[in-house]
């Protein structure tokens, strides 16, 4: 599938294909989980109202790591296989990835400050989540520092596979440390221990923002390589003025 | 529906700020992303027509 999925052309009708679907999730996923969330689900006994922050702080958090591991699987088959589009995916997801993460760190303090009484603390989830925040920054900055995008690809490439190694820190941060944030609620070995009236908005809300995901790349990879082909283009065009 | 009124949906018992912020900065980022991305497609599908135009004429 991988094979089929390398012929630009190919991959290009089957973005176009894909991504009113994907649009379609992402409307219908955001607006019934966001829309229970808000006019629906019950307030928390403890934290009262703040708790629907949660219905934009963890899908948000989950989307920023989801990314992340797309881009070091991308990241992983560009090194090995030299796959050409799976380096434009990743290319194309790290804005989208720190557009998410910064979403959540945010929501993060604005939920911190009223429930812990601090906008922020170095606790080992908060850090590490900033740490990802970095990570996605310094993959975009790589892309841009190399005049050859080869050579920028494959140091991007390069970056994303070792910071890999901070989703599985992100995640068991609350269980490894002690954490000012709360320990695991929705997967963890016992099963979810959230409430169905607040699990299904979650839940929803995450698949509507998979699908924003989808939607997003459908349209920045088409970007990637339509623009990586103008560069073809007129770099052959250039070569044969100076050869005829 | 949860709430008695509009009044109370949108006071979220006196945090409202901090819950409508948090919709709102997700909203504004969420629709400026996909707005660049439209207009980065829109761009590189000029830049792509151009490209073959100027191949066509110089072959």
């Amino acid at each position: 599938m991988f094979h089929a999925l390398a012929n630009p052309a190919r991959f290009l009708r089957l973005m176009a294909v894909i991504r009113p679907w994907a649009a379609g999730v992402a409307l219908l996923g955001l607006a019934t989980g966001l829309g229970w969330g808000l006019l629906y689900s019950p307030p928390d006994y403890q934290q009262g109202e703040t708790v629907r922050i949660m219905y934009i702080h963890v899908p948000s958090a989950w989307m920023a790591m989801f990314i992340y591991a797309v881009m070091a699987v991308a990241s992983g088959v560009t090194l090995i296989w030299r796959h050409p589009v799976a380096e434009l995916a990743a290319k194309a997801s790290a804005p989208v990835g720190a557009a998410f993460t910064i979403i959540c760190l945010v929501t993060g303090s604005l939920w911190g400050k009223p429930m812990w009484g601090t906008w922020w603390v170095w606790d080992a989830r908060l850090t590490s989540m900033l740490i990802l925040f970095f990570l996605y920054l310094g993959y975009i900055a790589l892309w841009e520092a190399f005049d050859d995008p080869a050579r920028a690809g494959r140091a991007a490439a390069i970056l994303a596979l070792v910071g890999a190694i901070n989703l599985p820190i992100i995640k068991f941060s609350v269980d490894w440390w002690n954490t000012l944030h709360q320990p695991a609620s929705v997967l963890t070995l016992e099963g979810p221990k959230i409430h169905p009236d607040i699990l299904w908005p979650l839940i929803l809300t995450a698949l509507g923002a998979k699908g924003y995901y989808v939607w997003l790349l459908t349209l920045r990879v088409r970007a990637e390589i339509l623009s990586r082909q103008a560069r073809i283009l007129r770099f052959a065009a250039a070569t044969d003025r100076r050869a005829g | 529906m949860y709430w008695a009124s509009l009044g109370d949906f949108l006071a979220m018992g006196g945090h409202g700020a901090y819950i409508w912020s948090s919709f709102a900065l997700a909203a504004i980022v969420l629709l400026a992303l996909a707005l660049q991305s439209r207009v980065g497609v829109k761009a590189a599908e000029r830049e792509h027509a151009e490209a073959r135009q100027d191949a066509g004429r110089d072959s």
